[in-house]
């Protein structure tokens, strides 16, 4: 059984003149202590689809649907206030995107950390402050900062601080939106290299969001590629960065400026589609050096390349 | 090559409020040397509190140095009254991070453009108007009447950095300042953008200063890297020179620190260099560096600093590592 199974979610917005399809048909499988890159650039629908994973609808969501299974209960089917109480933030927490900056500025850290134990039934604080001190030497803070504010804090401590925050219930499953892109490369590094550690040690896993697919293989055993509201590519890190299939995924890896060769970067002419009308077929096939007869007018499936491995694009249909 | 510009110990220091009378000292930029040439680029390279920002605004003289002198094609420019500076800010422009603030959201694409032309009383209406078209083909943002007519809405974060390019371009300056032009654009779209001011500086002879957090893009798009911490340049050389054979730790760790899309990276730990950069208020004694560098050499690293002195052709390094210009390579 997979830790998490989620079959066909959508989520669209509504503005006053359309509907944005930001999540069009999202389906994926993590398993246990695994970590699920998922990429893409901005305005692709990643940070959309933990919204919707963590049922954290905004008020302009609609069409929210699809099955969503967490260590084989149906959470998509339970009632909002069931998975607030049993789900989110107990089996599946979050790292929100900058939110270190959200720290309350008046409360100490420690405090802050442990707040969803006191509110949990029966917390008692010395058994929180326990708690607090054991996530804070987890994520290599010193004991001490939990009676400071976040002020005196540098943005990497604030970042363990909410690392913490995300672990404070056990949860199986945490969900990390860009977590090190306000911080410094060599931050970026240590927090990294925390983040592998937490996985190897205590069988975390984790959905890691972000825009830079180098950085996603510092983590990941599975990626999943995102473009226009859909995943175009979903594979083992092995199979998608080294063989990458849907030509997204290849000019993606190609526009990296590496530091390692003197091949020159490439890079994708145009702009990411507009989901109020994306385009009929493959979202891609305006921008895409290969697009040809279906690839306008009908919308690719999923064509397997090989076991864990596949990709939405014409040219696999009679593998070549 | 001839030098268009020449930066000597420059110092920018602010005062800041602490508590409530007292103030600190913050030493944004403390003695920095360096020279551009012409049509060269030169990327600054460094993370945040570095001083490669407070570098690009003194050398846009956007604010005036505490010390130090700035020579811009033989003038000095750095500590000059604002009123001898117009010709100054004809000839020298600046790009800038956030192409969705830095340009006017209530002016057209055409108006954005002709503003400098119009501040510098410069042609008719209907050479201006030519000069715009012009300029938004130079980067290929075409038909460029109805691009002109746009608004900043209308147009993705690509297409707006390639507006502010035109209209740091319009008044044909030599030297145009690019302050993290790409940290804002998506990774499949930023090479365009570079390449797009490379062949731009083919064509016109424009001399760069491309400061970025960046030191991949450095790699690709400069001719030369200087790589800055805690206020200092602690390694300056060719661009390719600074990646394969760096000289100074800090650079070291910079390139250890960034990931290459490998699946085997997952399975090991990366080398890091603990700590944070210090604090700008109190930097450490002797190399700034020392508290964190992996090859520190006790009784020195904390007590003296180490000058930049040139270690190998064109390439130094400011790191006690290297003790005299003659001296092999150690470690």
């Amino acid at each position: 059984m997979s830790l998490l199974e989620v079959r066909d979610l959508h989520m669209y917005y509504t503005t006053r003149e359309a509907v944005v399809r930001a999540v069009d048909g999202i389906s994926f499988n993590l398993e246990r202590g695994q970590a699920l890159g998922i990429v893409g650039e901005s305005g692709s629908g990643k940070t959309s689809l933990s919204l919707a994973l963590m049922r954290l609808l905004p008020r302009n969501a609609t069409g929210y649907r699809g099955d969503v299974t967490l260590e084989g209960d149906d959470i998509a089917a339970l009632p909002n206030d069931e998975f607030r109480r049993e789900i989110r933030w107990k089996r599946m927490s979050m790292v929100f995107q900058g939110a270190m900056n959200s720290l309350n500025p008046v409360l100490k850290v420690g405090h802050q950390v442990s707040e969803p134990l006191l509110q949990d039934n029966g917390g008692r604080k010395g058994q929180a402050r326990e708690r607090v001190l054991e996530l804070f030497d987890l994520v290599r803070l010193p004991g001490e900062v939990v009676n400071r504010y976040p002020h005196e804090l540098s943005g990497g401590m604030k970042q363990r601080v909410m690392i913490a925050m995300s672990l404070v219930m056990s949860p199986s499953l945490v969900i990390l939106d860009e977590p090190t892109s306000a911080l410094d490369v060599s931050i970026q590094a240590q927090m990294m290299n925390l983040l592998k550690d937490l996985k190897r040690d205590l069988g975390i896993s984790f959905i890691f969001i972000t825009h830079d697919i180098a950085l996603a293989s510092d983590l990941c055993d599975r990626i999943a590629v995102m473009y226009g509201g859909q995943m175009v590519e979903l594979g083992a890190s092995e199979d998608v960065f080294l063989s990458p299939r849907h030509p997204y995924t290849q000019r993606l890896l190609e526009s990296i400026p590496r530091l390692d060769s003197d091949e020159a970067p490439v890079f994708i002419s145009g702009a990411p589609p507009d989901l109020t009308s994306p385009p009929m077929g493959c979202r891609f096939s305006p921008r895409c050096p290969h697009a040809f007869e279906p690839c306008d007018s009908q919308v690719p499936p999923a064509f397997k390349v090989r076991e864990g491995h596949e990709a939405r694009c014409w040219l696999l249909e009679q593998g070549q | 090559m001839t030098e268009l510009i020449r930066i000597e110990d420059l110092k920018v220091h602010f005062q800041a409020r602490k508590g409530f009378l007292g103030s600190v000292v913050v030493r944004a930029l403390d003695g920095v040397t360096l020279n551009l040439e012409r049509g060269e680029t030169l990327a600054v390279v460094g993370e945040s509190g570095s001083g490669k920002t407070t570098l690009g605004r003194a050398a846009l003289r956007l604010l005036r140095p505490t010390h130090g002198r700035i020579f811009f094609d033989g003038e000095e420019i750095g500590q000059a009254h604002e009123s001898r500076l117009k010709e100054f800010r004809r000839r020298a422009q600046g790009v800038f991070q956030d192409p969705y603030s830095s340009i006017d959201p209530f002016m057209s694409i055409g108006q954005t453009i002709e503003e400098p032309l119009v501040i510098h009383g410069h042609g008719s209406a209907r050479e201006r108007t030519e000069l715009i078209h012009k300029s938004l083909e130079d980067v290929n943002l075409s038909p460029a009447e109805e691009v002109a007519a746009k608004y900043p809405h209308m147009l993705s974060g690509g297409q707006r950095q390639r507006v502010g390019i035109a209209r740091a371009l319009i008044l044909k300056p030599d030297f145009i300042l690019a302050d993290e032009p790409v940290s804002m654009i998506d990774a499949s779209s930023r090479a365009e953008i570079l390449y797009l001011m490379r062949d731009l500086q083919k064509t016109y002879g424009i001399t760069f200063l491309y400061i970025t957090h960046d030191i991949a893009t450095a790699r690709h798009f400069s001719d030369r890297i200087a790589v800055m911490y805690a206020g200092r340049i602690v390694e300056m050389g060719p661009s390719d020179r600074v990646i394969e054979e760096p000289l100074h730790p800090y650079t070291k760790a910079l390139i250890q620190a960034i990931p290459e899309p490998d699946p085997a990276n997952r399975l090991r730990q990366r080398p890091v260099i603990p700590g944070e950069p210090p604090s700008p208020t109190e930097p450490p004694p002797g190399c700034r560096f020392n508290p964190r560098c992996p090859q520190a050499i006790a009784g020195t690293c904390e007590v003296t600093d180490p000058p930049l002195i040139e270690v190998a052709p064109r390439h130094r390094a400011a790191c006690h590592l290297w003790p005299t210009p003659q001296q092999n390579k150690v470690g």
